[in-house]
């Protein structure tokens, strides 16, 4: 299993926190949490970033890149204003 | 009684004195930098590079420390600088009107740790590169409505690279920026920059923390 977190954004507009879901492509992943919460735009996560184990950056146009089992993904949103 | 002694719960002299030596450069003298520079120099810094090329405009005012409608359309790093020297006028700033694509490289060489305050991804990226070029820390620093991201990325880690991969911007572009955010995101670069100097094992580096005020809540999500 995989654990989702989401941050910023996506966390205030759709309230997901944390989930687990099953290991698979992000593009898998993606479904999944729909599933769970049906209102996700995924326009949001396109333009969203994704962290693997706060490693791998994945910028979401990647959707066939694996995720495994035990790994922590964080998605979130770039911050660039100073 | 001196100016600086309500810092000595924090740190020691030694510690004070290492601060008080410490070459800082500040890049960008907006929302971060301006609230960046005076705690710096509240800190107890008395060596500061400013490098910024805007001047004040009436939009700023809802954020940057030493904007006011009488220093509207000057040059920023003035203001602050005149700011700063009120504070302690006994602190060495050196300023910059010009974009720092335009500064020499021995500036960079000179300050010991470089301070990303700017508001431009491409320039964020032009920071890293030069302070890997000149071997020195990039103390980061971003923001965007309520939220907001900070941490040390070190020479040759290449962490904003690969954090803003092509991309030119970001959500600051809709959410914008807040009164209060700036100022909360600058002081806690200035709290890595203080156990940056003690040398704290809690210290972000290589490792970027993000804030977000609307679940007060302040979490890593990106190591080397």
């Amino acid at each position: 299993m995989v654990t989702v977190k989401c941050f910023h954004l996506l966390r205030s507009k759709y309230g997901i926190e944390e989930l687990t879901v099953k290991s698979g492509t992000v593009r898998s992943i993606l479904d999944a949490m729909k599933q769970r919460y049906p209102s996700i735009d995924e326009a949001d996560f396109t333009q969203a970033i994704m962290f693997i184990n706060q490693e791998k950056v994945m910028h979401l146009d990647r959707f066939d890149e694996c995720v495994e089992d035990g790994d922590v993904v964080i998605f979130t949103n770039f911050v660039g204003g100073g | 009684m001196h100016q600086f002694e309500e810092n000595l719960g924090i740190m020691n002299v030694e510690e004070l004195n290492r601060i008080k030596a410490l070459k800082v450069m500040i890049v960008g003298l907006g929302g971060l930098g301006g609230h960046v520079a005076n705690t710096l120099v509240r800190l107890g810094v008395q060596h500061l590079t400013l490098s910024d090329s805007d001047r004040f405009t009436l939009s700023n005012l809802n954020r940057q420390l030493f904007s006011h409608h009488e220093t509207i359309n000057e040059f920023k790093v003035e203001v602050v600088r005149d700011g700063l020297l009120e504070i302690n006028p006994n602190v060495d700033v050196i300023v910059y009107e010009e974009k720092v694509q335009h500064l020499e490289d021995y500036l960079f060489a000179d300050a010991d740790v470089i301070i990303d305050c700017v508001d431009h991804i491409p320039t964020k990226l032009y920071l890293e590169t030069m302070a890997s070029k000149a071997q020195k820390p990039l103390l980061h620093g971003a923001i965007a409505g309520w939220y907001g991201q900070f941490g040390f990325v070190m020479p040759n880690s290449a962490m904003l690279k690969e954090l803003y991969q092509d991309r030119q911007e970001g959500i600051e572009k809709t959410l914008r920026s807040p009164s209060f955010t700036p100022a909360i995101v600058a002081n806690m670069m200035v709290a890595e920059l203080v156990k940056y100097i003690k040398k704290d094992k809690g210290t972000l580096i290589n490792e970027l923390a993000s804030i977000d005020l609307l679940t007060n809540e302040i979490q890593s999500f990106f190591k080397r």
